[in-house]
């Protein structure tokens, strides 16, 4: 029954379950123990993004030298492991950076390091800015093809071998998932409409942002792809390199081909898939203002992302206006730097 | 009892959408499923008891049967699907 205590199954069929004369003893007990916990879980986690949204809109802001001092101290960072089944977290995984499973060391090492990013370039303390712990459980399910941020902690499969390979291989899916967390607690954003696009352009951008920093890519260097690392011998054998391309969304190399300019906005379009247009104005705006992405571009983006309460139906016009704000406030003395961004915007229709 | 069609869309890849090059399907006989899956799905199709997940990346399932009345679908959580079904879905390239 183990699959069956899955967080994320609705709490009114847990109960139903629960009370199923056909199941055993011992089966109900598991549905009723899973029911009486579900609710509790949610709860928790959507106090705790409230929490951590109210505070940082009503408290004083603390002192720069208390915020480092909190930003040095060493986040709580665990590695579970599913062992391919499907319940959240798993077994944890002892002493992960020196364990001998490569995806459980692996997954230490780039959670640390996408704190690390967020920490020393945005001045952010983990996800909810507050030292928030990062859990990650890795080895979901039997040849899982997915990586997905549940609310509270990241899940990575080991991929099918063929279409994909282990989705921790990919340091931009990994910081994709953390950023859907740093989204959570900031903006707010829904998972549908346009800010549901606008919320999967933000893992992206902070994902390839936080692959080309790993690297040391300069804009003109990187080749702003997305999951190029995680695509098996099948995909590339049919010619394709990435599940998305920033730099040219529409293009046949892309296992998710994705719209470039906001007139190809449908409704009900998927967030994987309208993401394209957000992203494509990052992409020209970072190389337009050259050197590195998370130098300009990103500041710019994440000031746009963290400096106003949250919106969870953000529209795409409002956040390319948010930026475009941003990059007057931070380099008041540059004007061409908020030109760049305004045509960035432009090229997209936005 | 007719055929249950299952497709997977959404996660990281970004399945099922529209110029998407990969698909993640698969089908069952209805008339196979065990008493629990078969009670299991129909509340899917009768209730509102499993709403879409809107957690980031994860799968839903679209979830489809033929009726008297015609093709009936409703949109799923992963989770919600009995997991033996779940093993019918194979990943493929378009």
């Amino acid at each position: 029954m183990r699959a069956c205590v899955c967080q994320i199954i609705p709490p009114d069929v847990l109960a139903r379950l629960a009370k199923d004369r056909k199941l055993t003893p011992a089966q109900r007990r598991a549905f009723a123990r899973a029911a009486k916990l579900e609710p509790e879980w949610r709860g928790l986690r959507g106090a705790t993004t409230r929490v951590a949204q109210l505070c940082r809109d009503t408290l004083p802001a603390a002192p720069v030298a208390a915020v480092a001092t909190a930003a040095q101290a060493p986040l709580s960072i665990t590695v579970f492991d599913c062992e391919h089944g499907n319940v959240l977290p798993g077994r944890s995984v002892i002493q992960p950076y020196s364990s001998g499973d490569e995806t459980a060391r692996r997954t230490f090492a780039e959670t640390t390091e996408v704190a690390r990013f967020y920490r020393e370039i945005f001045g952010r303390n983990s996800l909810d800015g507050d030292g928030m712990a990062l859990m990650s459980s890795i080895h979901y399910s039997v040849d899982y093809n997915n990586a997905f941020w549940n609310g509270g902690q990241m899940v990575y499969g080991d991929g099918d071998g063929e279409i994909f390979l282990d989705f921790t291989r990919a340091t931009d899916v990994i910081a994709h998932e953390l950023t859907h967390g740093v989204t959570q607690f900031t903006a707010g954003l829904a998972y549908e409409g346009e800010a549901g696009g606008l919320n999967e352009s933000i893992s992206d951008v902070f994902g390839t942002m936080f692959r080309q920093w790993r690297t040391g890519q300069s804009v003109a260097a990187a080749d702003w792809l997305i999951g190029a690392d995680i695509l098996g011998p099948g995909a590339k054998a049919r010619g394709y390199t990435c599940l998305r391309d920033l730099a040219d969304p529409g293009a046949g190399h892309c296992l998710a081909p994705q719209p470039s300019h906001f007139s190809q906005l449908r409704k009900a379009m998927d967030p994987h898939e309208s993401s394209g247009i957000a992203n494509h104005a990052f992409q020209r705006a970072a190389v337009a203002l050259e050197g590195n992405s998370w130098d300009i571009a990103g500041r710019i983006w994440y000031q746009g992302l963290t400096a106003t309460a949250p919106s969870p139906n953000l529209t795409m016009k409002v956040f390319a206006n948010r930026t475009r704000a941003a990059a007057s406030k931070l380099f008041s003395g540059r004007p061409a730097i908020r030109a760049a961004v305004d045509a960035a915007w432009k090229a997209v229709g936005l | 009892m007719g055929l249950l069609h299952m497709e997977r869309v959404g996660g990281v890849a970004g399945f099922g959408t529209t110029r998407s090059r990969i698909r993640s399907h698969g089908q069952c006989d209805l008339a196979t499923l065990s008493r629990d899956e078969a009670q299991r799905i129909e509340a899917l199709f009768q209730s509102q008891a499993a709403p879409p997940s809107s957690a980031a990346d994860t799968f839903n399932l679209r979830l489809t049967r033929d009726t008297p009345a015609g093709a009936e679908t409703v949109v799923v959580p992963e989770s919600a699907v009995p997991s033996r079904l779940l093993a019918c879905i194979k990943d493929e390239l378009l």
